[in-house]
């Protein structure tokens, strides 16, 4: 016996050792909350997952600086670019339309018949001609004449001036910021705008974000003065900012909920070596549950660990339960471990089955959870009963505090079985309020799984739309087998998209086909100036006309004779290149094929239906709105996370029959704990907080402490010594739980803050009715003051 | 490299004349530069058009352009070319406004204006600070920018200009203005690569 608990606890010291190690070596906390976001279970969910995760824009950032005169932004905006662009850490950072260099407008040159969209044919016949031939004069009158010298010996239509407005202005063609000095503005000149880029290497986006977004506020502090301010917003700087929250919260809240803890336990068992058993079994399951998950997935999320305190609110219990009713004789202690040993593992049991549901659920960030729950639970009971025991010798467990708190519990909880009925009037009340409330009961939306405020979005929704970038979340996705066809669908599409635009329904669109044409529309091109005899004479004709002298073009007829029928340009050559780069948002490589983005500016809400009819109509095209396309995708995998619930249910019930060998006695368990989760949903949505599924995550946990304490509850008390000692341990594992999770509701992120107010409100209706439905013990003969157990192993 | 590079320095040879008509204005009846500068000031208003002929090594003849010239004392200058394009060139105390039309792939033609800020160009504000010196008299600060000849009668006079600063010099070999009176009547610039613009201007105010 001796050698077995001694191989045990060893066993259990080389587990947390190794864990430690795990921990030590392996430990990174992971932010990111698109881990709870669903698993993608179709083509239009894993495209979506791919732009909100690793969407090209994920490393933006839209900032704004205003609070001064217009001359002094200027001034700053180029000062904070320049130090920004110093930094390094950025891969571009743009306050001014972008001038395409040499190189880059060489290549236009070279290209600029097969770049061409439109017209080539019209422009190049020979009334055509000369009116191009009058432009090009107007061209050089005007300020821009140096300019258009440059290439005016080769392009007589002005090919490349049409080009260079089109490339240079890439941020989109729907809007453009206010300018002014060249220097980017919001349209009443009251901020001055820039863009960031973060340079990353995929897999350390956080920890580069992190690094530049603080560079970013230090380079702010260094250009500051009294009156200007900075908005920085956009997917970057709200990824660190999730992050700083969710880390500050964890270590302070993690801190003040387990110092509460340690301090009731105090007050109550006024024992620090005590205390130090009851936490141990707790620390030990975190410590082997962290080490689990950051083998299997690299990394833990800041969410799973902060739910790790939520382990104490069972957990604790363990102990509790395993020290309270110990006896002053050895024999009779075993005895009680014994018996309190069957309670227990029923009740860890039912726990981990009703968290085995989130392991199959459709959320990576809930399968975490879920394991995490998991398994600190089984370790943590595992050490109660075969380690704590073991290692429990020569103290005196006295639970003499709060007497007075205890004596005052006691005399109600032995009133409430009186009020039985109450619970299945809750439970019936509850049920008709949820289905007959006109308030929100489930919410869906990704914005609920955001913890970042909804005025911090509106912030860099406008910043968004006073630089011209895309916002709105309305897409169109094409898919085709290569790029080249995934040109020429999107210019299909062109076509009803015009008229869309004329008729009002949307203001605009970006797509890769208005910068790069498909083949088809090159072979156009190339064909309307194959015939070169014909375009020399409407040229000879034109310049008759005209003031040019007549070699003046003779470079560009050159360029033409050499101009091959098919010399189609090469678009992964152009993607590859600094010009052609900002393409890759609109057209990349998907699964075998090819995707080309459409992007949809000003869809009003109500019109959105004539893109789902679109849709409906073409195999090859998806109609994608953010927001309304991840709640989708929210709620398919809710639903099968709430089948897995149900099933769970079922297997409760059985184990419970199992055990009990009763089909009623489950029931008095069941019973309670499931109206107090109802309770607790009712009064969730009347207080306006709809559910959302970190509310669903709480309300599980609400479930397996009710089970806890039902079973305990319902333990037989076969005297009023045991009933007392039963009771006691459950309120001390009551007001743990609530101190433990009531620090949560301080939390400023939303899912935290979620799971706090909804478990410390459970645990304390739980526990309200599990002692209504508890068995009722024997009337006292006399009071008992305090509990006294000094309870001695030798 | 930059499409819109505002050619400071036709906003230069643009300017240019507005001064030197004021600057004239005030001469003396003894026609040296160095007395013509001190009472340039005293003119508020100036309105006048311009025609201007413009050679080039593309054209057989020169293109010829109109337009208006306006000056608002303290520190408004404007340049409305009328044909065959229109376009809006406009100073503002430290600001260049430029109203012109765009030719674009997607959009086709549109009009566009942008704003500079002058002394934030280092082109422009070299442009702008020669102007400056003869707004202000500075015939020493001229020196810095210019190589300066002045030459003939009060009837029929010529300052010819060739640039020394380098910014300047990229772009023009010679700034030659005539005159009879207090009036600038005609401008001719020299661009490095022989082109010759010349303006001719009549008067419709000058006040």
């Amino acid at each position: 016996m001796e050698q077995r608990v001694r191989l045990r606890a060893g066993g259990v010291f080389a587990l947390v050792l190794i864990s430690l190690a795990i921990i030590f070596f392996k430990g990174k906390i992971s932010t990111d909350l698109s881990v709870f976001l669903p698993d993608a279970t179709n083509q239009k969910e894993s495209l979506l997952l791919r732009q909100l995760g690793n969407g090209v824009s994920s490393n933006l950032i839209f900032i704004s600086l205003s609070g001064l005169e217009k001359q002094e932004l200027i001034a700053k905006n180029r000062e904070f670019t320049q130090k920004l662009i110093q930094t390094g850490l950025f891969k571009r950072v743009v306050n001014q339309t972008q001038q395409l260099d040499s190189k880059q407008i060489d290549f236009l040159l070279t290209h600029r018949y097969q770049l061409s969209h439109a017209g080539l044919a019209e422009r190049f016949s020979s009334d055509g001609l000369k009116q191009e031939l009058e432009k090009r004069v107007q061209g050089l009158v005007s300020s821009s004449g140096g300019f258009e010298k440059q290439f005016l010996r080769q392009d007589p239509t002005g090919e490349v001036m049409r080009l260079l407005s089109n490339w240079q202005d890439k941020i989109s063609s729907h809007n453009s910021p206010a300018v002014a000095d060249g220097i980017w503005f919001s349209p009443g000149y009251e901020r001055t705008l820039l863009y960031a880029e973060v340079a990353s290497n995929s897999g350390f986006e956080l920890e580069q974000q992190e690094i530049a977004v603080h560079a970013m506020r230090s380079v702010f502090t260094q250009i500051q003065q009294p009156g200007l301010k900075m908005v920085a917003a956009g997917p970057a700087v709200y990824a660190v900012e999730i992050a700083e929250n969710i880390k500050r919260d964890v270590r302070v809240l993690t801190y003040a909920g387990l110092s509460l803890v340690v301090i009731f336990l105090l007050l109550v068992y006024r024992s620090p070596q005590i205390v130090l058993y009851i936490v141990t079994p707790l620390l030990t399951g975190v410590v082997v549950s962290t080490a689990l998950i950051l083998l299997i997935y690299g990394e833990i999320h800041g969410i799973t660990l902060a739910f790790g305190i939520t382990l104490a609110g069972v957990a604790v219990d363990y102990p509790i339960h395993v020290l309270t009713g110990i006896e002053p004789n050895r024999e009779a202690s075993r005895e009680h471990i014994k018996k309190i040993w069957r309670t227990l593992r029923l009740g860890v049991l039912s726990t981990v089955v009703a968290y085995s549901a989130f392991i199959v659920s459709g959320f990576g960030g809930l399968k975490q959870l879920g394991l995490f729950t998991v398994t600190g639970l089984i370790v943590a009971a595992y050490f109660s009963r075969w380690v704590l025991p073991a290692i429990v010798q020569r103290f005196y467990l006295e639970a003499s505090g709060l007497s007075r708190f205890h004596q005052g519990l006691k005399d109600l909880g032995q009133m409430l079985p009186r009020y039985k009925g109450l619970v299945v009037v809750a439970l019936v009340l509850s049920i008709i309020y949820l289905a007959m409330t006109p308030n929100k009961v489930i919410r869906l939306d990704v914005d609920s799984l955001s913890p970042i405020s909804d005025a911090r979005k509106a912030q860099g929704r406008h910043l968004r739309d006073d630089l011209g970038f895309w916002f709105g979340g309305h897409m169109l996705i094409v898919l085709a087998e290569s790029k080249d066809a995934v040109l020429e669908k999107t210019e299909k599409y062109a076509t009803k998209l015009d008229q869309l635009v004329d008729k009002g329904v949307i203001d605009g669109y970006d797509m890769a086909s208005q910068f790069v044409p498909s083949q088809s529309v090159q072979q156009r091109n190339l064909s309307a100036l194959s015939d070169y005899s014909q375009i020399k004479q409407n040229l000879e004709r034109a310049l008759n006309e005209s003031r040019f002298k007549k070699s003046t073009f003779q470079p560009f007829l050159q360029d033409l004779e050499e101009l091959q029928a098919d010399s189609f340009l090469d678009i992964d050559q152009l993607l590859d290149s600094p010009l052609g780069r900002p393409l890759k948002t609109f057209l990349f490589d998907y699964q075998d094929g090819q995707a080309g983005v459409i992007l949809l500016h000003g869809v009003k809400w109500k019109q959105r239906m004539i893109f789902v009819e679109l849709e409906k109509k073409n195999d090859d095209l998806l109609y994608v709105h953010m927001n309304t396309a991840a709640t989708d995708l929210v709620e398919h995998s809710m639903v099968s996370t709430a089948w897995a619930m149900l099933i769970a249910v079922f297997i409760l019930y059985a184990i419970l029959t199992i055990a009990f060998r009763d089909f009623s006695r489950p029931l008095k368990i069941m019973v309670p704990t499931f109206a107090a989760a109802l309770v607790v949903a009712a009064v969730l949505v009347a207080t306006g907080q709809a559910m959302s599924i970190f509310h669903f995550v709480s309300l599980l946990l609400v479930v397996g402490l009710g089970l806890d304490y039902a079973l305990f509850f319902n333990r037989l008390p076969e005297n009023n010594h045991e009933w007392n000692t039963t009771f006691k341990a459950l309120w001390i594992c009551g007001v743990t739980t609530i101190l433990v999770f009531g620090v949560l509701t301080w939390s400023t992120t939303p899912p935290l803050k979620a799971i706090g107010m909804t478990v410390a409100l459970g645990a304390f209706i739980s526990m309200l009715f599990a002692s209504m439905w508890a068995a009722r013990p024997q009337k006292p003969k006399k009071r008992r003051a305090v509990v006294k157990s000094r309870v001695k192993y030798s | 490299m930059k499409k819109t590079d505002f050619n400071c320095l036709i906003w230069f040879a643009t300017c240019l004349p507005i001064v030197l008509f004021s600057l004239i204005a005030n001469a003396q009846a003894d026609w040296g530069l160095k007395q013509l500068v001190s009472g340039w000031s005293k003119i508020n208003l100036v309105e006048a058009q311009y025609v201007g002929l413009q050679s080039s090594v593309f054209f057989d003849e020169p293109v010829e352009s109109k337009g208006k010239l306006t000056y608002k004392a303290p520190d408004q200058l404007q340049r409305e070319i009328l044909a065959p394009i229109k376009e809006t060139l406009r100073i503002d105390g430290d600001q260049l406004y430029i109203k012109k039309i765009e030719l674009n792939e997607k959009k086709g033609e549109y009009i566009e204006e942008q704003q500079y800020t002058i002394s934030s160009h280092q082109q422009l504000a070299t442009a702008i600070s020669a102007i400056k010196a003869f707004m202000a008299g500075d015939i020493d600060k001229l020196d810095d920018f210019f190589i300066t000849s002045f030459s003939g009668s009060k009837d029929e006079w010529s300052l010819v200009l060739n640039p020394i600063g380098q910014e300047l010099q990229k772009k023009y070999q010679k700034i030659q203005m005539q005159g009879q009176d207090l009036k600038l009547l005609k401008l001719t610039t020299v661009s490095l690569d022989d082109e010759e613009t010349v303006l001719n201007i009549v008067y419709n105010r000058f006040e």
